[in-house]
């Protein structure tokens, strides 16, 4: 995050007299730019709210906030000149943009203070409004940084755009101002060669993290996966935007009214376009007298370099006079002596006013980190707090369904319990003896039923439907469904016969409704046990050895032992462990935190190669670490998810396999043992590196 | 054979898939049939399985979140090759107006969400079943 360059812009910004800031959602780090149509509503909704006075900078941060700042610059706000910072075009879009004067780019490796300082010197003398557009990857974490500059620059302007997802969710959000409105919207992204992605993944990982809605109805309606272009989309489906006039750009339609049948080919159409117009800028507006390259480093020296280089030249040519002149000019030599000395000293105060100049600039340089640091605080502090409810949420989704179970198998046991029309008590009370001697012959089949899970899978059972029919069993349809049910299925025809009678129905039906005692039972453990195992999740995850007694000495080799343990009747065939280890002494820690942590790595390495491949597993030596390095060979982890995945409950996995937990607690675990965690993709697969100081833990 | 109707439920939840089935069963009897499914692709496997067997679907109950095709794009299929069924989602997810307007959108007879009682999920059986 550039915390540090906007508060470097601030730090000179007190002559201005107002600022915007702009928050598209860009959903990809290699967003593309806005579409033409949806720049000129962008554009005009800027103008409004600027109320049309004239800007004296743009400042853009990424690709799509570039390219709106070249319409706002061609169109209402002309001659403004640009700075565009964190570009991931490169080399290429410097390229691209050469030659256009009141451009002046910066790349994503060298934003800072110096850059700042040089840009902010292009343009020293316009003082009127200026527009910053801002690109966030995190919305919830740019609006804070948005709500920080309300309170950096009082009285300035703000356009806040907010994920549109978020929008209604975002506590932060809600309460924002009711200028709201969504500019960006961008499923497709251009990988770094520079081609067009489809968005179809990508809209679906974004989709499996937030489950927004409009991506899962985007996503569905993606058939073939190209979907492109960058629209207007109401922050709550439509009112506000619509309130303002705005309206979709994506094909001419309200998302409400896209069905599956819609064709996008238009938008890839309007992206192409837009790739035609980016690459063939407008002309220089009229008076652009700007340069695009920094000015060489020693120019910054020029001012404190050309009095020292004066007073130099100056005392040298003292010294020349005073030996050329000595004798035949004394009287002369000694005015001009003292000429020379009174501009030495004067060029030394110029001097020394430059040293103050630059300490008072220092200075200042310092009270923006200061600030800078407190700011990344309090974003941290909101970070935690969305954390933790993102936390509760989950948790509480996790619930939800062994919730619904139980409750409906205690309302199903409750019924067969009772006296009413489905008890099971009135039914066998009606019975003669012929009758309950069937009953009581299957009433043990009925009641040993390994498993159910196996009965999710079948279907009616109309072969049982056939055979019972063909025995001239009354009503066979129904009785066929509760034999079914009851587990009977399998019933030799001998069996089956005895069904055959006026009352064989009400047997079935007795056997079924015997079955839900011990169906409903089975449902409700297997409830409790997932909600056992998810509260067992969740204490693991809260529980990293804060809780113990005290650290002791661990070795960590053993601990990666112990983890592979678990493991070892479940470790396939198809995978190969290769396990190195060089000899460490034993560090201070939590052994059981440890072998945790490792098994949660070996556990995802395994889930990532269902079909098999290489484990590697390395316990080493690097100067003062020791790293624990766990690599698989799957798929990878992609790219729309990696910068997530040590957060609590994002999963790559459907939802019945995890609670996506275990690689934050890694993280959390690894932290407060003092080490780090990272992990980085290989050729094949994907490697975790843990790194922990040997020296102890914190 | 008998003209019965038939009451689908899609959850990838097994526990909780037998469980609304067999309420389902116990409070409507056995005059309907009850499908089970537990993804999309099943389910559709299963519509056509029944209509092959010139039963009548009368309603779906299917969960949204779901691996491979999701809830609201299922009920959408499915209205527009039967649409003369029924159509219920369920859902513990994002917020309710939201999930709402999208049941609207679909077409939905009801959404609900989760968690619920079984009280709540006859009632809606019920209503939707015109008994």
């Amino acid at each position: 995050m550039d915390y540090q360059l906007l508060e470097a812009f601030r730090a000179r910004w007190t002559e201005r007299e107002s600022l915007a800031l702009i928050l598209p959602f860009p959903l990809s780090p290699w967003a593309f730019p806005l579409t033409p149509k949806a720049s000129e509503l962008s554009v005009a909704a800027i103008a409004e709210r600027l109320g049309g006075k004239p800007l004296s900078l743009i400042v853009a941060q990424g690709d799509p906030a570039f390219f709106l700042a070249l319409s706002l610059r061609d169109t209402r706000f002309r001659g403004s000149p640009i700075i565009a910072f964190d570009l991931p075009g490169g080399e290429e879009r410097r390229r691209q943009f050469e030659g256009d004067k009141s451009l002046y780019l910066i790349e994503l490796s060298d934003i800072g203070e110096k850059n700042v300082e040089l840009a902010m010197k292009l343009f020293p003398k316009r003082k009127r409004a200026v527009l910053l557009l801002y690109v966030g990857n995190e919305p919830r974490l740019a609006n804070s940084v948005n709500g920080r500059f309300a309170s950096l620059f009082p009285g300035l302007t703000f356009v806040t755009v907010p994920n549109p997802s978020q929008a209604s969710a975002d506590p932060v959000l809600r309460s924002s101002p009711e200028d709201t409105f969504v500019i960006g919207f961008n499923p497709g992204w251009l990988d770094r060669a520079g081609r067009y992605r489809s968005g179809k993944d990508y809209v679906r990982s974004v989709q499996d993290t937030y489950h927004v809605p409009m991506f899962e109805y985007l996503y569905s309606s993606l058939d073939g996966g190209t979907v492109g272009g960058v629209g207007l989309l109401p922050s709550r489906w439509g009112r506000e935007v619509a309130d303002r006039g705005l309206s979709l750009v994506l094909d001419k339609k309200e998302p409400e009214h896209w069905t599956a049948g819609d064709d996008f080919t238009s938008v890839f159409a309007d992206y192409r376009e837009m790739q035609r117009f980016g690459s063939s800028p407008k002309l220089l507006p009229p008076g652009a007298e700007l340069i695009n390259k920094p000015p060489p480093t020693w120019v910054r020296y020029q001012r404190v370099l050309q009095p020292l280089l004066a007073a130099l030249v100056l005392a040298v040519a003292a010294f020349s006079l005073r030996f050329i002149f000595r004798r035949r000019e004394k009287r002369l030599l000694v005015e001009a002596n003292a000429r020379l000395e009174r501009e030495v000293a004067e060029r030394t105060d110029e001097l020394r006013s430059s040293n103050v100049e630059l300490e008072v600039s220092n200075a200042n340089l310092i009270e923006a980190i200061r600030r800078a640091e407190k700011m990344q605080k309090n974003v941290l502090k909101s970070a935690r707090a969305i954390t933790l409810g993102r936390f509760a949420a989950g948790m509480a989704n996790g619930l939800n369904s062994p919730l619904n179970a139980a409750r409906a198998a205690s309302a199903s046991l409750r019924s067969v319990v009772g006296d009413g029309h489905q008890g099971f008590h009135p039914l066998l009370l009606a019975f003669d003896e012929a009758q309950r001697s069937i009953f009581l012959r299957n009433a043990p089949r009925v009641l040993s039923r390994p498993d159910y899970v196996k009965e999710a899978a079948k279907a009616e059972p109309r072969e049982l439907e056939r055979r019972l029919s063909r025995l001239s069993v009354p009503d066979a349809a129904r009785v066929a469904s509760d034999l079914s049910d009851a587990g009977l299925a399998g019933l030799g025809d001998a069996e089956l016969a005895a069904f055959a009678d006026e009352k064989g129905p009400a047997v079935a039906q007795a056997l079924y409704r015997l079955s839900v005692f011990d169906r409903s039972t089975w449902i409700i453990d297997e409830s409790v046990d997932r909600v056992a195992e998810i509260i067992k999740t969740v204490r693991d995850y809260v529980d990293d050895g804060a809780t113990a007694k005290e650290a002791g000495d661990v070795d960590l080799r053993g601990t990666i032992e112990r983890a592979l343990l678990i493991f070892r009747n479940r470790l396939p065939a198809s995978v190969i462990l290769q396990a190195h280890y060089d000899e460490l002494p034993p560090i201070r820690g939590f052994e059981s935190v440890f072998v945790r942590v490792w098994a949660n790595l070996v556990q995802n390495a395994l889930r990532a190669m269902p079909r098999g491949g290489r484990l590697d597993i390395s316990l080493r030596r690097e100067g003062g670490f020791a790293v624990v390095s766990v690599g698989d060979e799957g798929e990878g982890i992609h790219p729309s998810i990696a910068h997530r995945m040590f957060e609590p409950f994002v999963t790559t996995r459907e939802k019945a396999e995890g609670m996506g937990l275990g690689l934050a607690f890694c993280k959390k675990a690894i932290e407060s043992a003092g080490g780090e965690i990272a992990f980085e993709g290989k050729e094949r697969g994907t490697v975790f590196h843990v790194r922990i100081p040997l020296g102890g833990s914190a | 054979m008998s003209a019965r109707r038939a009451i689908l439920t899609v959850d990838d939840e097994v526990v909780l898939l037998l469980s609304i089935r067999q309420a389902l069963k116990l409070r409507f009897g056995a005059e309907y049939i009850y499908e089970m499914a537990q993804s999309a692709e099943d389910a559709l496997g299963a519509i056509d399985r029944l209509a092959s067997e010139g039963v009548e679907l009368a309603l779906v109950l299917s969960d949204w979140l779901m691996p491979g095709m999701r809830g609201d794009e299922f009920l959408k299929r499915v209205r527009e090759i039967r649409p003369g069924a029924k159509l219920v989602m369920m859902s513990g997810h994002a917020d309710d107006a939201q999930m709402e307007a999208l049941a609207e959108e679909a077409g939905l007879f009801a959404f609900m969400s989760k968690p619920y009682t079984a009280s709540m999920l006859f009632d809606v059986v019920q209503r939707a079943l015109a008994i």
